[in-house]
């Protein structure tokens, strides 16, 4: 992965480079056994990498929800 | 997989209409001010009858696809215009219906008007958590969500919030939906929602199609609701001790990192959730109301159909295919896996269908872009650091 130069615009990154499965694949043993804080610390990238962990170790057969309420 | 996991092709959300008025009069409402008027003919409450069939169908469905848990909203209208005695019959039918190896979680999104003490203690008996639509502060509020007077609402749904934000019902509040007005200072909004501390936020686009456009300004750019999100998604993603999850952002994230759609929003998904109107109608998502009038209607009824045969029916297998229900644009789109094609309801084009990219496309993008870009640099750190 690489970063922009300063004061350069994003181009589009490569969605594919931000997987746990990629960073797993560059850091670490698995997806599931990255340690979100060893990642980052900001909460709620630190959040979003156990949920997506945690949707992995239930599998398939989770369905997306009503957004026109909360849970 | 494992027998316990739930089988493909299941409901796990339901969503009950309870009422089918509002005690507010938003001009921007889908169920009121849009194409569908459906609701003109629906029963203002749910009867008894009706209840304990919905509940019945939800038991039958937990039961053949071995739920672990189900999801029940209870929504209107303005749900809490049922009662407290058709709200706690609801409640009791589900609770009753579904299998004891079943889970309830039980939800109740209100405009906050009629929230009071003796309805969050029939809450917290039977831990119903809550949701409260507010768009911002009360210039905010004020520009869309007033009674059929023109009095405005935002005291009532403040003295709600405050009592929902005390002990012992803090607990139960689920946190506030806002749907996005251009006019409103998006930061200045981000920061009045965070003024009640709720545990989770969302950013709400308005209900548009490429027949029906969003609102726009001449004044703003290609990507409106991108570039007004997008401050506040600094905002929020730099402040080490934001508390609250921001629905719409998280789920972002998410789906980049290579998770799950969580709402119908975002994501190539398959949305499981069906809508049980006051008639006893079972219905598609609420959103496809603000195509055209009956979008959401399916001829079946849990007075007659369970709902297996429910997920038969176009309108809920539609958006049910993912992936697969997108057109070639969106699916040879590098973002695809993230906005999924935006939200079903938001592709609709009169003559043509939901086969287009959403009519948020170039914001959905744009913000994508933002995002992605952000998670990107943090993660490139995390790499180098690491003793790969």
């Amino acid at each position: 992965m690489t970063e922009p130069a300063p004061g350069e615009a994003d181009p589009l990154v490569d969605l594919s480079d931000i997987t746990l499965e990629r960073i797993a694949r560059l850091c670490g043993p698995s997806a599931s056994g990255l340690d979100p804080d060893d990642i980052t610390d900001r909460p709620m990238l630190r959040r979003a990498v156990r949920k997506v962990q945690r949707d992995g170790e239930r599998g398939s057969g989770l369905l997306a929800g009503f957004s026109s309420h909360l849970r | 997989m494992s027998s316990a996991l739930p089988q493909a092709g299941s409901l796990r959300e339901f969503v009950y209409k309870v009422a089918s008025r509002c005690n507010l009069a938003c001009d921007y409402c889908y169920v009121y001010t849009g194409p569908d008027q459906t609701w003109r003919q629906r029963p203002r409450r749910m009867s008894p009858a009706t209840i304990d069939a919905a509940a019945m169908r939800i038991g039958q469905h937990a039961h053949a696809h071995r739920l672990d848990s189900v999801q029940v909203a209870l929504h209107g209208g303005e749900p809490l215009l049922a009662g407290p005695e058709v709200i706690e019959r609801v409640i009791i039918a589900v609770l009753d219906a579904i299998p004891s190896g079943t889970r309830a979680e039980l939800i109740l999104q209100t405009n906050g008007v009629l929230l009071d003490r003796a309805f969050l203690e029939l809450f917290a008996r039977y831990q119903v958590r809550i949701g409260v639509s507010l768009d911002g502060n009360r210039q905010a509020s004020d520009r869309h969500r007033s009674h059929a007077d023109g009095r405005t609402s935002y005291p009532e749904v403040v003295r709600a919030l405050h009592l929902l934000n005390s002990e012992p019902y803090r607990p139960l509040f689920a946190g506030v939906l806002c749907t996005i007005d251009l006019d409103n200072d998006p930061v200045g909004t981000y920061r009045a929602l965070l003024e009640f501390e709720p545990p989770t936020a969302d950013f709400l686009l308005p209900h548009a199609n490429w027949s029906h456009a969003p609102p726009r300004r001449p004044d703003l750019g290609d990507t409106p609701y991108a570039d007004w999100l997008i401050p506040i998604f600094d905002a929020w993603y730099d402040d080490p001790a934001a508390g609250t999850s921001i629905r719409f952002f998280d789920e972002m994230i998410q789906l980049m990192l290579g998770g799950v759609p969580a709402t119908e929003a975002l994501g190539a998904g398959v949305p499981g959730f069906a809508v049980i109107e006051t008639d006893g109608s079972i219905e598609g998502a609420d959103s496809l109301k603000s195509a055209y009038h009956g979008a959401a209607v399916t001829g079946l009824s849990v007075h007659a159909h369970s709902f297996d045969e429910a997920l038969e029916h176009p309108m809920i297998a539609g958006p049910r295919l993912g992936r697969d229900a997108l057109g070639p644009t969106c699916r040879s789109c590098p973002v695809v896996n993230v906005c999924g094609g935006g939200q079903f309801a938001h592709r609709y084009q009169a003559g043509v269908g939901f086969g287009n990219p959403s009519v948020y496309c170039a914001d959905l993008r744009r913000m994508i872009e933002h995002v992605a870009g952000r998670v990107h640099r943090d993660l490139s750190g995390a790499v180098s650091r690491q003793p790969c």
